[in-house]
C-alpha cells in the first residue's frame, strides 16, 4: 500500500493544514436559518449550503444574497470586488449582509 | 437494408455505426421511473462528492500531485480556478449491483455519448412509441453550454470556436451538435488548423485570434503530447496560455483534475479512515455508491477479491485488465493507449447481463449506465451494451420509460 499511503499522507497534510486549526480566520458563518448547516467553499471565498432538506442546498452564500450557481456568483459584482480585495478569503464581505457597492 | 439502418438513416448527422461495426441498436429498453429516480440520486449525490475534493486536490502540493500521476507539466493549469463548475459536461458511469448503483469512474474531462442521451435518444422513444428517459434534458444541456460559453467570452464579440478532429465522425458530430446548441455566433475549426504563438494565443487557421476554445472531445494529457513539426510542445504551450488567462477552454482546468482516476483512491481513502473532512451523510453516500479503489492490488490479494486495473486517464475500456482473487489475469482490453500513465486497482463488480438484438440477431451483453452531469446536477442516462469490458466498440441501447403497471 506504499503508493496509497503515500498518497494520502499528501491528502492528511493538507487537510491538517486548511481544517481546524485555521477555522478562526474564515468569515463568520451566515445567520440565516433557511439552511441549517453550512460548509465553507475555499476556492470561490464563501459559505455553501450544505443542508439537503434547506431549499438552499449547494447554494452560495454571499452579502446576505442566496446564489444557486458559481457561475451566479461570480457575476455578482460586489463578489467580484471581494475577489479582488485583499480581504479575499481572510474573512471581509461573505457572511455580512450589506456588499458596499 | 436493415431496419437497424434505415431508421437510422432519418437522423442526421449521427453515427449508428462505428469503426464498421453496428453501434446505435435498433431497440428500447424500458425501465422503470424508479430506476432512473435512483440512478439521478446516485448521480447527485457522487457529483457532491467529487466536486467537494476538487477544491481539496487543488490545495496538494506537487508531489502529491504526481504521487496521484498528474503530468507535471499540466500541474500549473490544475491549481487553475474558474467561473464555471468543476466540469461544465461529465458523466458518471454506473454499474447496477446487488446494493445499487455503483460508481465505476467519472468522465470529468471529455465526455461523448452527448448526442445519443440529449437528441437521438428521443426520436428512438418517438418511433418506438415510448416516453424518453430524458425528456426536457436537451433544453438544460443547451442552457448550461450558452452559459459556460457566454461566462467564458465576457465579452458580446469574443471569438468562439468549437474544435475536434475533423477526421472523427463521433467527435466532429458531436460537437457541432453542441456548437448548434450553443446558437450563437461561433465557428468549427478542426484540431489541426489551429494555429498557436507562443506567450500570445491560439489562432484560426486564417489568423483570427480565439478567445474562448471548445474541446468537448480533446483530452489534456492526449493535448500534452502534441508537438509541432519543428519539435516545439504546442500543447504545453495552448495551457501555458491558459495560464496566462489568454484563452479560455470548456471544459474547464478543474475537469481534468478530477478526470484522474486517482481521485477515487482518494475518495475511498478519506471514507476508509472515517475522515472529517466528509459529513457522516457523506461517508454514507459514500459506502453506497463509491468502489473501494487504491494505487496498489495488495487489499483485494489480501481478501482474495476480483479486481480491476484501469489506466489513470483511460476511456472506453482501453488498457483496462480484470483479475480473480489470486491476482491472475482473467481478462484484458486489446486496445493499450494509455500505458504511459500510472493505474489503479478497483473492486471488481460484475456488469449486468441482457439480451439484446443487433441487426436481427439476439446475442448476451453486458451492461452499464452512463449519467450526465450538467454543473455538477444529474440529467440524462443512457445504456451501453457490450463485454465485461466496456469498450469503444460496445452498443448504444437507447432507454424509455416503462409504463405504469396498474
Amino acid at each position: 500500500m506504499a503508493k496509497t499511503t503515500n498518497m494520502m499522507i499528501g491528502i492528511f497534510a493538507v487537510l491538517g493544514t486548511v481544517g481546524c486549526g485555521k477555522d478562526e480566520a474564515l468569515p463568520p458563518k451566515p445567520d440565516d436559518l433557511s439552511c441549517g448547516e453550512y460548509e465553507f467553499d475555499y476556492d470561490a471565498g464563501v459559505w455553501e449550503c450544505d443542508d439537503r432538506t434547506s431549499r438552499y442546498y449547494g447554494h452560495y452564500f454571499y452579502g446576505g444574497t442566496w446564489f444557486q450557481s458559481r457561475q451566479a456568483l461570480h457575476a455578482y459584482a460586489p463578489y467580484q470586488k471581494y475577489k479582488q480585495s485583499p480581504g479575499f478569503k481572510k474573512g471581509f464581505g461573505s457572511g455580512s449582509a450589506v456588499s458596499g457597492s | 437494408m436493415s431496419d437497424r439502418i434505415s431508421f437510422y438513416n432519418t437522423i442526421h448527422d449521427f453515427w449508428p455505426d462505428l469503426y464498421g461495426q453496428p453501434y446505435a441498436l435498433y431497440d428500447v429498453l424500458l425501465i422503470s421511473k424508479e430506476t432512473t429516480e435512483q440512478l439521478r440520486d446516485a448521480s447527485t449525490r457522487a457529483s457532491h462528492i467529487f466536486f467537494k475534493v476538487a477544491s481539496l486536490l487543488r490545495r496538494l502540493d506537487e508531489e502529491t500531485l504526481l504521487a496521484m500521476y498528474y503530468p507535471k507539466e499540466a500541474i500549473p493549469f490544475l491549481r487553475l480556478t474558474s467561473s464555471l463548475s468543476e466540469s461544465v459536461i461529465a458523466r458518471l458511469d454506473f454499474v447496477e449491483s446487488n446494493e445499487g448503483f455503483k460508481v465505476m469512474e467519472l468522465n470529468a474531462d471529455t465526455p461523448t455519448f452527448i448526442k445519443e442521451l440529449f437528441s437521438v435518444n428521443k426520436q428512438v422513444c418517438a418511433h418506438f412509441r415510448c416516453a424518453d428517459v430524458n425528456e426536457g434534458e436537451a433544453y438544460k444541456l443547451q442552457m448550461a453550454v450558452q452559459e459556460a460559453v457566454d461566462i467564458s467570452a465576457g465579452r458580446d464579440d469574443a471569438y468562439i470556436v468549437f474544435t475536434a478532429h475533423e477526421d472523427n465522425d463521433e467527435d466532429r458530430l458531436t460537437v457541432l451538435y453542441l456548437q448548434q446548441l450553443y446558437g450563437k455566433a461561433s465557428r468549427f475549426v478542426p484540431l489541426d488548423k489551429l494555429q498557436i504563438i507562443p506567450h500570445e494565443g491560439l489562432y484560426d487557421e486564417k489568423g483570427k485570434k480565439i478567445d474562448v476554445l471548445y474541446r468537448q472531445t480533446f483530452p489534456i494529457e492526449s493535448l500534452l503530447l502534441d508537438y509541432d513539426e519543428a519539435g516545439a510542445p504546442i500543447g504545453q504551450m495552448l495551457l501555458s496560455l491558459v495560464c496566462a488567462g489568454k484563452l479560455k477552454v470548456i471544459n474547464p482546468p478543474s475537469a481534468f483534475l478530477l478526470q484522474n482516476k486517482a481521485v477515487q483512491a482518494v475518495i475511498w481513502g478519506l471514507h476508509e479512515e472515517r475522515n472529517s473532512f466528509f459529513s457522516d451523510e457523506e461517508h454514507e453516500w459514500i459506502a453506497k455508491h463509491f468502489l473501494p479503489t487504491y494505487l496498489e492490488e495488495d487489499t483485494f490479494l489480501m481478501k482474495r477479491m476480483p479486481y480491476v486495473k484501469k489506466p489513470i486517464f483511460g476511456r472506453e475500456g482501453d488498457t483496462v485488465e480484470l483479475y480473480d482473487g489470486k491476482g491472475s489475469k482473467t481478462l484484458e482490453e486489446t486496445q493499450k493507449s494509455y500505458e504511459a500513465y500510472g493505474f489503479v486497482y478497483q473492486q471488481y463488480v460484475d456488469l449486468p447481463v441482457l439480451q439484446i438484438d443487433v441487426n436481427g440477431q439476439k446475442q448476451d451483453g453486458h451492461m452499464m449506465y452512463g449519467s450526465f452531469l450538467l454543473n455538477g446536477r444529474a440529467s440524462s442516462i443512457g445504456c451501453r451494451v457490450g463485454g465485461k469490458i466496456t469498450n469503444n466498440v460496445a452498443y448504444y441501447l437507447p432507454l424509455g420509460i416503462q409504463k405504469d403497471e396498474g
